[in-house]
């Protein structure tokens, strides 16, 4: 890079600083600020004549600027209105106090130690080729014991309120070790109740704000999940036992590379079965409040998790992850390769706006020296 | 090398001196000024946009409840940007001791000039706003002075209280630190982009 090429990058990535303004608000706050504090009396006049100038302005009825008694003559006259309100939110809490009691219980004892996750199958390792036919749910039913069992398939949403600590989820996620700030609280006790009715357990020690983009608040939620599917052994033999016949029209070099696949993909399925924790986004902000869930803590670390709401395609990674390079197929970023940096395990890029696929069809994830750590492709969308 | 042009400094000198007199609108004015001078610096420098609202409120805040005391309102902006650097650089010693929880919008603005050669717009300022978050907090301030608000070298000694002559050395060591920085490496130039 010369020192050309350095000016000019430097001027364009402070080209958006250059432009910014501060708003009204920010001004009126600060002259405000200023003479509550000022011993000097003309801040204290001008800012009178400010208020007084935007009140007739924008016939926006204000507190009086007058002397204590005036205040307090104005205060008195409020009183009913302000004791109505107080009323009505002391009610409003004891409600909801009342009705999000029964979510609650407390979880004394983290979650009992799982299996070892398995190794990573790519979907796009040559093994899946010979494999996806076996997964095939029409060929499944050939075997009875992969028929689905009565009642698989529904979540047991229980709400169960955890002060333990999601181990799982803070051995890859540097942003739920950090302590816990005012910031990291979600808006109101609303919220914990919404939370609860869409998890089986949340552990809410661990719920972090982990980035503002755009304005929306994106907040990390660690649960606890058990897949309502389960494992049955006997379905994973017959599996195996599929595959063997199979493997006679599978090229010799790829036979004990792909048996070795389908053994990882089925202590894949038997890790899922346990309970185990997973991540939940939550976004406040926008216009709105919407959750998509992350993934589990295995999905996490090997393929991070990658969601959208239109405009913002919003991802996580695990630590050691400095950089995510995002190939998107169509659109106005379609052929190129966007390069974003995580921060607190998150990164976001604009949705491609005129895209036929929203979400990108390539992902590189590298470490700190540049190194690739990840290639994740299509069938990551 | 400032933004404004002389008359322009003439109008800002007399706006200052009639907020000094009690003008409303010269102090919203000047309340205004202030908060942009400090807000751009403040986002150049700190890691978040709500951390630099919250400088350049208090900047502002700051020049309202001194301004009897500038003697010289020709200087008003020069004394901004001295008590902006101040207030960034307690700011950034602060944000060192904890773990950020923003990041700034990364929506592109929109195409910028003589930018025509890099792999992707939106990427670049990314990486650049990631490696010069990485150097020290003067380093940061001299490149902000003089890529956000232009400002000469003098100018920029003025506001970090140092000898005209270290101003190019610190640039210089900026600049040499974002050369090597590994996230800008991809940015070079002939970088067509990934290939699998």
């Amino acid at each position: 890079m010369t020192r050309n090429v350095d000016e000019q990058l430097i001027r364009a990535a402070f080209a958006d600083v250059r432009a910014l303004e501060p708003t009204d608000q920010d001004v009126a706050r600060v002259i405000a600020r200023a003479a509550d504090t000022s011993p000097w009396r003309w801040i204290r006049r001008a800012s009178k004549q400010l208020v007084d100038q935007r009140s007739s302005r924008r016939r926006v009825r204000r507190a009086p600027a007058g002397s204590i008694s005036r205040r307090l003559r104005s205060g008195l006259a409020a009183a009913p209105a302000a004791l109505a309100v107080l009323i009505a939110v002391v009610i409003a809490s004891v409600a909801l106090v009342v009705l999000s009691h029964h979510h609650q219980a407390y979880v004394s004892s983290a979650v009992p130690a799982l299996s070892s996750p398995p190794p990573y199958v790519s979907p796009t390792d040559p093994a899946m080729r010979y494999i996806n036919p076996i997964f095939d749910p029409e060929h499944g039913k050939q075997y009875p014991a992969c028929r689905p069992a009565p009642g698989a398939g529904l979540l047991n949403r229980s709400g169960v309120v955890s002060h333990a600590a999601p181990t799982q989820l803070l051995a890859i996620l540097h942003v739920l070790r950090r302590h816990a700030t005012v910031r990291d609280r979600p808006p109101g006790r609303y919220e914990l109740s919404h939370l609860l009715r869409g998890a089986q357990v949340i552990y809410v020690n661990y719920i972090r704000l982990a980035g503002v983009i755009d304005g929306v608040r994106y907040y990390f939620v660690p649960e606890e999940y058990t897949s309502p599917f389960g494992f049955a052994s006997a379905c994973a033999a017959a599996e195996q036992a599929a595959l063997r016949r199979e493997l006679p029209r599978i090229p010799e070099r790829l036979r004990a590379h792909t048996e070795q696949a389908l053994a990882d993909l089925i202590a894949g399925r038997r890790y899922e079965s346990e309970p185990h924790q997973s991540l939940e986004i939550q976004a406040y902000g926008g216009g709105g409040i919407g959750g998509t869930g992350a993934g589990t803590a295995l999905d996490i670390s090997q393929q991070g998790s990658i969601s959208t709401d239109g405009n913002t395609v919003v991802g996580v990674v695990p630590d050691r992850v400095a950089t995510v390079r995002l190939h998107f197929p169509t659109g106005e970023h379609g052929g190129r390769w966007i390069i974003v940096h995580p921060v607190n395990n998150l990164f976001a890029v604009p949705a491609p706006s005129q895209a036929t696929h929203t979400f990108p069809d390539r992902i590189v994830w590298r470490d700190s020296r540049g190194t690739p750590i990840r290639r994740l492709t299509e069938s990551y969308s | 090398m400032s933004t404004e042009s002389s008359s322009d400094d003439v109008l800002i000198s007399e706006l200052v001196r009639s907020a000094q007199r009690g003008d409303a609108g010269a102090v919203e004015f000047v309340a205004r000024r202030a908060c942009r001078l400090a807000l751009r610096t403040a986002s150049a420098v700190l890691s978040g946009p709500v951390s630099a609202a919250d400088v350049s409120q208090d900047v502002a805040v700051e020049v309202l409840r001194s301004l009897d005391r500038l003697r010289d309102p020709l200087a008003f902006d020069a004394w901004v940007h001295r008590i902006t650097v101040r207030q960034a650089l307690r700011a950034a010693r602060l944000e060192k001791r904890s773990v950020p929880t923003e990041t700034w919008p990364t929506r592109d603005p929109g195409p910028l000039e003589g930018e025509v050669d890099l792999v992707a717009t939106v990427a670049a300022r990314s990486a650049v706003r990631v490696a010069v978050a990485g150097l020290p907090a003067r380093q940061r301030l001299a490149l902000a002075l003089r890529y956000v608000h232009d400002l000469s070298d003098v100018e920029i000694a003025a506001a970090l209280g140092c000898r005209p002559g270290t101003v190019p050395a610190l640039l210089s060591r900026a600049r040499a630190a974002l050369r090597v920085h590994p996230g800008l490496a991809e940015f070079a130039p002939t970088t067509a982009g990934e290939q699998r």
